[in-house]
């Protein structure tokens, strides 16, 4: 063990995965926990968020009546954002596995730094229908068709269905209520109260990020409603990369 | 485990390789079976560790 490492992150790191592990668990029975783990005696901003079992990345066993059918998968990479005030998630994954399958059900997944043909936050589905993988390959530009020249058959599961994009994609307790208004996982009592009250955690911080993208409609918008607001001497300017991204 | 783990740059690479072992596996064939959901749930756990250490490294793809 190192303890050189940036104590700031590691406080930082720590709080996020300790908030992350009560808001899973105020919706499903568990006793798995997150942690982060941060490089010591470097000066690396990176940091892993995941649960972790004998050194090895772990599941939130998920049960319907009593026995465990599905698996979450719960996983984020985070780092400093500009200005390192905060840590901000560059990727993001939560999987639904069947218990003891090699193939997800879904992924929520998230890139930060997506390139231009992934929306940043979509999802997979691992299903299978021919008129889906015919669809794929139908047309000469499709990124299927180019993976099926190369020899790999067009899958549904390699399609990103987009999700709100960077600041409005949905969060773990979005995946949570599914599983369990869908599935029927069981819950711990007062979970529906727990979901919405982090879905608002996660959406008032959304927000204030997305009021960063584009203060002026900030401003409109709060005028609409009385309020006085002064802008800056310097203008800020909207993040269009943000506003436009896929 | 605590909450708060932090891993020098040769624990790390110690870990990654005593998970490699434990798997049997070189990376690049680890890599290749986890991108197309071809590893049993345990090496899945391997493949998805590696993965994370790789990024702590900054060694991620």
């Amino acid at each position: 063990m190192s303890d050189t490492a940036d104590e700031q992150l590691i406080d930082k790191a720590t709080a996020f995965a300790e908030d992350l592990t009560s808001r899973i668990g105020r919706v499903i029975p568990t006793a798995m926990a997150l942690s982060a783990v941060v490089v010591g005696s470097d000066d690396s901003p990176r940091v892993i968020v995941a649960a972790y079992d004998n050194g090895e990345e772990a599941l939130f066993p998920l049960h319907i009546g009593g026995t465990r059918r599905l698996d979450l998968f719960v996983k984020l990479n985070c780092c400093w954002d500009r200005g390192a005030s905060f840590l901000a998630v560059e990727e993001s994954w939560f999987h639904v596995i069947p218990v003891g399958d090699k193939v997800p059900l879904f992924r929520y997944e998230y890139l930060r730094r997506a390139n231009g043909s992934i929306p940043a936050a979509h999802v997979h589905v691992h299903a299978h229908r021919d008129e889906f993988a015919y669809a794929l390959v139908a047309g000469e530009k499709g990124k299927a068709r180019q993976r099926w020249r190369a020899g790999k058959p067009p899958r549904m599961a390699e399609f990103h269905f987009p999700v709100g994009g960077h600041r409005f994609r949905p969060c773990i307790e979005d995946v949570l209520n599914a599983v369990v208004v869908e599935f029927g996982v069981d819950h711990v009592d007062g979970w529906e109260a727990a979901v919405r009250a982090g879905r608002e955690q996660w959406r008032r911080t959304q927000l204030r990020a997305a009021v960063c993208d584009a203060p002026d409609e900030a401003v409109a918008a709060l005028r609409g409603l009385g309020y006085d607001v002064k802008p800056p001497d310097t203008a800020v300017r909207d993040d269009l990369d943000r506003l436009r991204a896929y | 485990m605590p909450t708060a783990i932090v891993k020098s740059r040769d624990e790390l690479l110690a870990w990654r390789e005593a998970l490699l072992t434990r798997v049997s596996m070189d990376k690049d064939t680890l890599y290749d079976l986890g991108r197309n959901f071809d590893l049993r749930p345990d090496e899945r756990a391997v493949y998805e560790t590696v993965r994370s250490i790789d990024y702590l490294l900054g060694e991620d793809e």
